[in-house]
């Protein structure tokens, strides 16, 4: 059989190869150490030899927190809608065109009013311009026409949203000192995320959901300040109006924040144009109960947390309660400081996440860019309000969420429940093993050590090739290693069958072993197609744990026609080419 | 050369003849389960469903009545209960809904529990799947499934004949259909693991009928059409016979322990898995290759009539 030595060189280098990408798997769940991507010089000499990738357990088997989290689309476009807005306003001010005034409808559209058919279709014009790409005309009736965003746009935003979230929840989760966590994208519009060994999703989960938005905003109406349209007073009646109305009764579990969205669009009309009413909540010093009191605010932010650039916590010098202050960023600060000058002797608004934290008078000008929050005391302990502080600094600092992130899916797997389900799962997949063994080595002999031998590999390929690409290991991905190794001996079942064929019609054994495996390759060949259709099917549509089942299914059929075929091949031209023998236990 | 063997080699059995009993009884089959499970239902999982299975330790032991209570007073009146071990402390806490009240929807019934009960509850592990993300996964549980059958006809088309993919798709329809009924006659949840069963049971059925029709396709590669194509099938079932035989011998010992010791989710696959290897030989051997040859026995007649009739054309 020519070509023989190449052929065994191939097999113990595949074999060899394997073994080293197994090994920082192997140092892993040994010793728990991980051989770094960077090697420090207190790491072994050897660790520079080796690949840096591990096999991973799944959350099955190891325990620990699965989250999937959607997105509020709704928020974002309302967002996008008033940026688009904005620049649009900027835009006509800066080419001096007059009498339209500019705002966001509740589903989202651009209204511009305006006073002169004339400069309306100047600004038309521009607007077609340079945001021809973003924007469509949707109809005008009166003096008012509606712009909307089109639907490219729209899902531009999206996907912009989706990758802002990931980068955020990145940052967030890396500063909260989580060891390997996942954070994927799950299809178009979810975000998948796993963290290992997690067992108490509380407080992780508070500071996965904060949207972190911050805003100085100036205060129209509010305590210390009335607006002649909506008297503080009108503020409270109207609330109280829409309370009977919708037939809220609010209560600590039921807080008027909660109904932001429904009231503020109830008072649509009746606010002055550009304004939003918002809360502060404060815990009342004699009852104890928690008040909130309603601030009537400038929708046009004077600097939001885009132009953040750190946030700490920290202790006021006065009370000596926990607090947080941060820094602008240089053109936030130049912004700040320009806004700050020109609202003299009103008041600012902070808001962060819709709450009003503090609303302080503007003396002066404030130079400098920075800031600080208050926690207020909310009849709180200081050890909370240092807790608060701390994760307000964090989720500031991390960047803020495009929106805010639903759970739309929650798995905690208890340690124990893994441990058990993994001691199951090894012994019954060994059981199965030794069974397929020994069963293979009584009925084929000989062969059947050589088919033993092949899958051992195969199984070892496996994982090395999920340790290479550091694939994550599932109970589901155990059941696709079961079904291919079980593949896999079909495979050699069929092959032996063939040759027994030929045998038994007195033929050599060279020419049987070659027959064999010509006559029954079409068939293995076949099969092994058909099965990897299915997976690359499974692969494409399914989530989380079928795709931990067909990854596995899909690199073990790929291995299994490589050890089944060509390695046992190999070793039956071994014995018979180089040992000459003329017999072999069939 | 003496073999050690099961299956004897000369065997002769007429698995064709009697194809209309076995095709009755798989239509009666078929129909059941798929009025099963339109009248019935499956028992879908919460991956499904949406909704929240709480593995949950209490401090105190409790009976199931007590922790129904709770959870009924929690705003979830159908949930299940299941008492698990023998200390009375834990149980496993199926709900389907997502509470009554509205604000339920953003506060999953877990959080619930532990704002009710305090330190008197540990939650050992929790399932919450939304109600969009569960109705997301079926529709790509059966897209995988429908393009998987689509995908693997169009396969056996290519690569054998025209004539051999009905049988096989027929035969592939049958084995998902069946192990269905397996998770509607056991009552087992319907999981994305199960969906994960049937593919699996599917691509074993593919396998054994690739088997037969490849040594169909050997037969007529060596012997010209020395048989017709009916022995022809037949014979190929004998020759494999043994091969069928081993092979579903062999992946019952890798699944059997797993049904045996295994719990959940991978346990109901070992099981259906256990079920599936037998449909997937019964349907190769009585309804892929039977079926095959009614469809070649089709075309031959059709053909004939065609080039039977147009001599007659051509005179008139």
């Amino acid at each position: 059989m020519k070509g023989l030595r190449p052929r065994i060189f191939t097999v113990f280098a595949t074999f060899l190869f394997s073994i080293y990408l197994l090994i920082p798997s192997w140092i892993r769940f040994t010793t728990g150490k991980s051989v770094p991507q960077i090697v420090r010089a207190e790491d072994p000499w050897y660790y520079s030899y080796l690949p840096s990738e591990t096999l991973k357990l799944g959350l099955d088997l190891m325990g620990g927190l699965h989250l999937v989290l959607g997105i509020d689309f709704e928020e974002v476009h309302r967002d996008s809608a008033t940026k688009l807005k904005n620049d649009i306003k900027n835009l006509l001010e800066a080419e001096k065109i007059e009498g339209i005034t500019l705002d966001t409808s509740a589903n989202n559209r651009i209204l511009a009013k305006f006073t002169s058919e004339e400069q309306w279709k100047k600004a038309d014009k521009l607007i077609g311009e340079r945001y021809g790409q973003v924007i469509d005309y949707e109809g005008q009736s009166g003096n008012e026409a509606r712009l909307k965003m089109n639907a490219l746009y729209e899902s531009e935003v999206n996907n912009r949203a989706v990758e802002q979230s990931l980068e955020t929840l990145r940052n967030r989760i890396d500063e909260f000192g989580i060891a390997e966590p996942i954070i994927t994208r799950q299809g178009d519009d979810k975000i998948m995320v796993q963290f290992p060994g997690i067992q108490e999703p509380g407080r992780l989960k508070d500071i996965i959901s904060r949207t972190a938005k911050l805003s100085f905003q100036i205060v129209r109406s509010g305590p210390g300040v009335s607006d002649p349209q909506a008297k503080p007073e009108q503020l409270q009646k109207w609330i109280s109006d829409f309370k009977q109305e919708k037939k809220i009764v609010t209560d600590v579990a039921n807080p008027i924040t909660k109904h932001l969205r429904d009231l503020n669009q109830y008072l649509a009309g009746k606010i002055p144009a550009g304004t939003e009413l918002l809360f502060h909540k404060e815990a009342n010093i004699n009852t104890r109960e928690i008040e909130y009191t309603p601030y009537l605010l400038e929708k046009d932010a004077l600097v939001t947390g885009e132009d953040l650039q750190d946030a700490r916590y920290s202790y006021d010098s006065q009370t000596n309660l926990p607090e947080v202050t941060f820094q602008l960023t240089p053109v936030g600060a130049t912004k700040f400081e320009k806004a700050t000058g020109a609202n003299v002797g009103k008041l600012m608004a902070i808001v962060l996440d819709s709450n009003v934290h503090s609303a302080p008078h503007i003396r002066e000008k404030i130079a400098g860019g920075n800031a600080r929050i208050e926690m207020g005391s909310s009849g709180r302990s200081a050890d909370e309000l240092l807790k608060e502080a701390k994760d307000t600094s964090l989720v500031l600092r991390s960047g803020a969420l495009p929106a805010k992130l639903q759970f739309l899916e929650e798995r905690v797997v208890g340690p124990s429940l893994g441990g058990d389900a993994i001691r199951a799962g090894t012994i019954s997949l060994a059981m199965g093993l030794l069974f397929v063994f020994i069963f293979m080595v009584i009925y084929y002999r000989t062969s059947g050590l050589i088919a033993t031998v092949a899958l051992a590999l195969n199984g070892l390929f496996i994982l090395s090739i999920m340790a290479a690409f550091e694939g994550t290991l599932t109970l589901p991905g155990l059941a696709g290693i079961t079904l291919t190794l079980g593949m896999a001996v079909d495979a050699n079942v069929l092959i032996f069958e063939h040759m027994r064929e030929e045998l038994v019609h007195g033929k050599s054994l060279i020419y049987a072993i070659s027959e064999g495996y010509s006559r029954a390759f079409t068939a293995i060949f076949d099969a092994h197609i058909t099965t990897i259709i299915a997976g690359i099917v499974l692969l494409s549509f399914g989530y989380g744990p079928i795709r931990g089942f067909a990854v596995t299914l899909l690199i073990g059929l790929v291995a299994s026609l490589y050890t089944s075929v060509f390695v046992t091949r190999v070793i039956y031209d071994y014995f018979v080419v180089s040992k000459n023998k003329q017999t072999i236990g069939i | 050369m003496k073999f050690f063997n099961l299956i004897p080699n000369q065997t002769n059995f007429d698995f064709i003849g009697k194809f209309k009993y076995f095709f009755l009884f798989s239509v009666i089959a078929l129909a059941a389960v798929i009025w099963g499970t339109s009248t019935r239902g499956l028992n879908y999982g919460v991956d499904f469903t949406g909704g929240a299975v709480i593995q949950a330790r209490f401090k105190s032991a409790k009976t199931a009545e007590d922790v129904r209570k709770i959870v009924t007073e929690l705003g979830e009146e159908e949930a299940s209960v299941v008492a698990l071990g023998s200390e009375n402390t834990d149980y496993l806490i199926t709900a389907r809904k997502h509470g009554t009240k509205e604000e339920d929807a953003r506060n999953p019934l877990n959080q619930r529990l532990s704002q009710k009960m305090g330190s008197d509850v540990q939650i050992m592990s929790v399932d919450v799947v939304g109600p969009k993300v569960g109705a997301d996964l079926k529709k790509a549980a059966m897209l995988s499934l429908l393009y998987s059958v689509i995908l693997i006809t169009v396969y056996i088309w290519l690569r054998f004949d025209f004539r051999f993919a009905p049988g096989a798709t027929i035969a592939m329809i049958h084995d998902l259909v069946m192990a269905t009924g397996f998770y509607l006659l056991t009552g087992r949840e319907f999981t994305i693991t199960a969906i994960a069963a049937l593919l699996t049971i599917a691509g074993y059925s593919v396998n054994d009928t690739i088997v037969i029709y490849d040594r169909v396709r050997e037969m007529y590669k060596l012997g010209g059409n020395a048989l017709p194509l009916p022995e022809t099938i037949n014979k190929a079932i004998n020759l494999t016979l043994s091969r069928t035989i081993l092979t579903a011998t062999l992946t019952l010992l890798s699944v059997v322990p797993i049904a045996i010791f295994c719990t959940g989710e991978i346990q109901s696959f070992a099981m259906a898995m256990t079920f599936g290897i037998f449909v997937g030989i019964y349907s190769t051997v009585y309804i892929a290759s039977p079926f095959t040859i009614y469809v070649a026995k089709f075309m031959e007649r059709k053909e004939q009539n065609r080039s039977s009739s147009r001599p007659v054309k051509a005179k008139a």
